[in-house]
């Protein structure tokens, strides 16, 4: 309730301030919430088809994004010898902003759904790399002397240990991720794609229509939260102890 | 059956110039109770480690009913400073998880955790997560483990330094009172002169860092407190303590 109460105090503060700037600019560029919402349930029939195919895409992308880089990100923060070979590729790879593959991956792979969920993939493995691998660094020593005293095997430690110690770090880089990897389907879906959430609000922008413009912003807005808020359920649900 | 020895025992961590501890030797016979007692950073907890299996000497000898220790045992607990109780798990996931790791059926280690709980007082708590539970409850836990593994060495490090002075004398007679009627072995590392003369039949004194072995002490009135007997102890003891210490230079 208390956090439902947070949503709605923020969402009339926000549509406050829209109203405001909207009022002073009076352009069609940025029309009034009023309009916006009227044009988004409007354009419900059209949005959700978009909406769909944006989430499965940015849920696959996550979900496998994530699943592929924590074995080995836990691994790399688990194994002196391994960070040793790994640490020099992070460092390189890293930085480099993976968006700037788009092309190679439109050519590779085409228009449809495959280079939109790898791109966004590359971008959460690296993130989630990284982080589980700081995270299972630092892990607190006396956790790991308690398992091994019991006599637990490599499996056993990261059973009882590695993965539940360092999932909190992982949820939390997700959940910081979304705003990024959202930004990033924008990009892909509206610079090579026939559908969409990023496609429908290109379209809508090359025709002038500012409206359903708007309508796509607040799916794209909506499909974030929606995101935001499934993964903090599941790190409530997985995370129990905190 | 449980007969901890260390046989000019050392250890040295890797990159360090000098050995942590070492050489130390002595016996804990089967059923028999060992306090370690010494100033912070003797090697007092690598010690405990190498009872554990955790650590390898790189001289001497650690052994456990004749056979070389290379590996944890299954038999042993190993109770750390914080209890070692992992916060992820409740109190019954906690108790239970030696046997889990020994690769008992969850059902059977679970019944067999859920009784060692109940005879510590701690049934009612099993859902809880750890930190839910005070200090001496914590503890309990960590007790309840080793009971439910039918441990036959225990090994405490610190175990009753995070509990204030009350609930440090009922942990001590908890300790006590478990270790009489079990009959396991017990070796328990402690920073506290009357806690080692109340919980070891012997007790090992260490001088300061490098750890080295500066007495064997053997102790009658285990058990007792504020007695005659151990007031005179510890006074020696503190002796034996204060003797090992560099001398200030004038």
């Amino acid at each position: 309730m208390k956090r439902l109460a947070g949503y709605a105090l923020a969402v009339v503060a926000l549509v406050a301030l829209w109203w405001l700037v909207a009022s002073l600019l009076q352009t069609p560029a940025l029309p009034s919430p009023l309009t916006a919402f009227n044009a988004f349930f409007a354009e419900l029939p059209a949005l959700v088809p978009a909406a769909g195919v944006s989430l499965v895409r940015i849920v696959a992308a996550m979900l496998g994004g994530m699943l592929l880089a924590l074995p080995p990100g836990l691994a790399i923060g688990r194994s002196k010898r391994l960070d040793t070979i790994a640490a020099p590729f992070l460092y390189l790879l890293y930085p480099i902003p993976k968006v700037v593959f788009l092309p190679v991956l439109l050519v590779l792979l085409g228009l449809g759904n495959a280079p939109k969920i790898v791109l966004i993939g590359v971008v959460v493995f690296f993130q989630t790399l990284v982080t589980a691998r700081d995270a299972a660094r630092n892990i607190d020593a006396q956790y790991l002397m308690s398992v091994r005293s019991l006599g637990a095997s490599r499996m056993q430690t990261a059973r009882h240990v590695v993965v539940p110690a360092t999932l909190p770090e992982v949820f939390t880089a997700l959940r910081i991720n979304v705003g990024t990897a959202i930004a990033i389907l924008f990009l892909a879906e509206s610079i090579a794609g026939t559908s969409g959430l990023g496609y429908y609000i290109v379209q809508a922008w090359g025709m002038i229509d500012y409206h359903a413009m708007f309508a796509g912003i607040i799916a794209m807005a909506l499909l974030g939260v929606i995101i935001y808020e499934a993964l903090a359920l599941a790190e409530r649900a997985l995370i129990r102890w905190r | 059956m449980s007969e901890l020895v260390f046989d000019a025992v050392a250890y040295r961590y890797d990159n360090a110039d000098a050995a942590a501890v070492g050489p130390v030797s002595f016996t804990v016979g089967t059923g028999r109770s060992l306090a370690i007692l010494g100033p912070s950073g003797c090697g007092k907890s690598t010690l405990l480690q190498l009872a554990a299996g955790l650590l390898h000497p790189q001289d001497g000898r650690v052994s456990i009913d004749g056979a070389e220790l290379s590996t944890p045992r299954k038999n042993t607990a190993y109770m750390l400073q914080n209890y070692g109780l992992l916060p992820w798990k409740t109190v019954l996931e906690n108790a239970a998880l030696g046997l889990i790791i020994a690769g008992q059926p969850r059902i059977q280690a679970y019944r067999r955790a859920t009784e060692a709980l109940a005879r510590l007082g701690l049934d009612a708590v099993a859902q809880a997560w750890p930190r839910e539970l005070s200090g001496g409850m914590r503890q309990r836990v960590a007790l309840a483990r080793a009971l439910a593994t039918d441990a036959d060495l225990l090994l405490a490090d610190e175990p009753l330094s995070a509990l204030d002075a009350l609930a440090r004398e009922d942990a001590q007679d908890l300790l006590l009172q478990l270790w009489c009627e079990e009959g396991y072995t017990q070796v328990v590392v402690t920073h506290s002169v009357e806690e080692a003369l109340f919980l070891g039949q012997r007790v090992l004194v260490l001088g300061p860092a490098p750890g080295r072995q500066v007495a064997l002490v053997d102790n009658p009135a285990v058990g007792t407190r504020d007695t005659t007997a151990t007031v005179e102890l510890a006074r020696d003891v503190r002796a034996l303590l204060k003797g090992a210490a560099p001398e200030c230079a004038a």
